[in-house]
């Protein structure tokens, strides 16, 4: 199944063994270089806030859904800490290829929740495929040319 | 885009000056402050950097042209800031090129330098030709035209020398540049 990362943002996080929402979807912390979903960062569960893609249960259209709260845990690592900070987001920032050319700014990010990729980037009128992602930086989001 | 960027892009110096210096993890932390010249090598040897925006303060680093692995339209392109170097790695005199004479080998002035068109390449910056503001010789009927560069160069403090040939391909399209600096190369040797 495809999802607009736009979509995404928001959606309940639902812990099944108690049947309660322990936050929403905050963002996405990505792996430039592989194009993978390494996590998805969620708001309101205090510092417990990476919920790795191999502890989610499922993505459904109104809900998250995890099995216990454990699936939560606090960022490790450089990806995770930037990906919490919300540095790994995408959208609104600026793009540019390896060749030193401007793109419109990333509008939205399309995600295959069952593979965990990222299938393309909305940029402006045009969609970029997800192979096309090399980078995201503190300055630009970096594509192929 | 895949070819043009094989083959190289033609810059003009003056529109490098404040352009972002972005590495390929998009990160980017200063922009070009100036061009830096070898005149006698006929190339670029690399670029003075700024903090970004209207107050910002040189930089200790230097860009060589070696690091950049590509100029665009928006950035310069490097691997990552491994690249920046101390300024004794610029070599080259970082002379003012603009306002300079250009006058052929058999004596006949073409010109003033109001820019330097740069052919750059994955680590390389050429210098490929001068925009001029042309002098009646050189028989241009605009006030801005492009003389094709040899390889190397003789330049003074005032007058930088091209060979007599160059008159003959004096040019107002920058894309036609190349192919002039290339037959006034193949001629000159």
């Amino acid at each position: 199944m495809s999802t607009n990362l736009s979509d995404l943002k928001g959606r309940d996080v639902l812990d099944l063994a108690t049947a309660k929402a322990v936050g929403t979807v905050a963002s996405v912390v990505i792996d430039a270089s592989t194009g993978r979903i390494s996590a998805l960062t969620v708001s309101g569960s205090g510092d417990a806030d990476v919920l790795r893609w191999d502890k989610i249960k499922a993505i459904g259209p109104d809900a998250v859904t995890i099995e216990d709260a454990s699936a939560l845990t606090a960022a490790q690592g450089a990806s995770e800490e930037a990906g919490s900070r919300g540095d790994t987001d995408p959208i609104g920032r600026r793009v540019l290829t390896v060749d030193g050319d401007e793109l419109p700014k990333v509008d939205d990010l399309a995600i295959d929740t069952d593979a965990g990729s990222v299938v393309g980037l909305q940029v402006g009128d045009q969609v970029l495929g997800g192979m096309r992602l090399r980078a995201i930086g503190d300055y630009a989001v970096i594509v192929t040319a | 885009m895949t070819a043009s960027s094989e083959q190289g892009r033609i810059v003009r110096a003056t529109d490098l000056i404040g352009r972002r210096v972005v590495t390929l993890g998009g990160n980017s932390s200063v922009e070009v402050k100036d061009v830096v010249f070898d005149t006698s090598a006929g190339s670029v040897t690399g670029f003075t950097l700024r903090a970004p925006g209207l107050l910002g303060g040189p930089q200790s680093v230097v860009l060589p042209i070696a690091g950049v692995e590509s100029i665009g339209d928006d950035a310069v392109m490097i691997t990552d800031e491994q690249v920046f170097a101390q300024p004794e790695a610029l070599v080259g005199s970082g002379d003012d090129i603009m306002g300079d004479r250009i006058i052929t080998d058999d004596g006949t002035a073409l010109g003033t330098v109001t820019d330097v068109a740069v052919l750059v390449t994955k680590g390389d910056g050429d210098i490929i030709g001068f925009e001029i503001e042309p002098t009646d010789a050189a028989g241009a009927n605009t006030d801005r035209v492009l003389v094709p560069s040899p390889d190397a160069l003789a330049m003074s403090d005032e007058a930088i020398v091209v060979p007599a040939a160059a008159r003959d391909h004096i040019t107002t399209d920058v894309d036609a540049l190349r192919s002039a600096a290339a037959s006034l190369r193949g001629s000159s040797s």
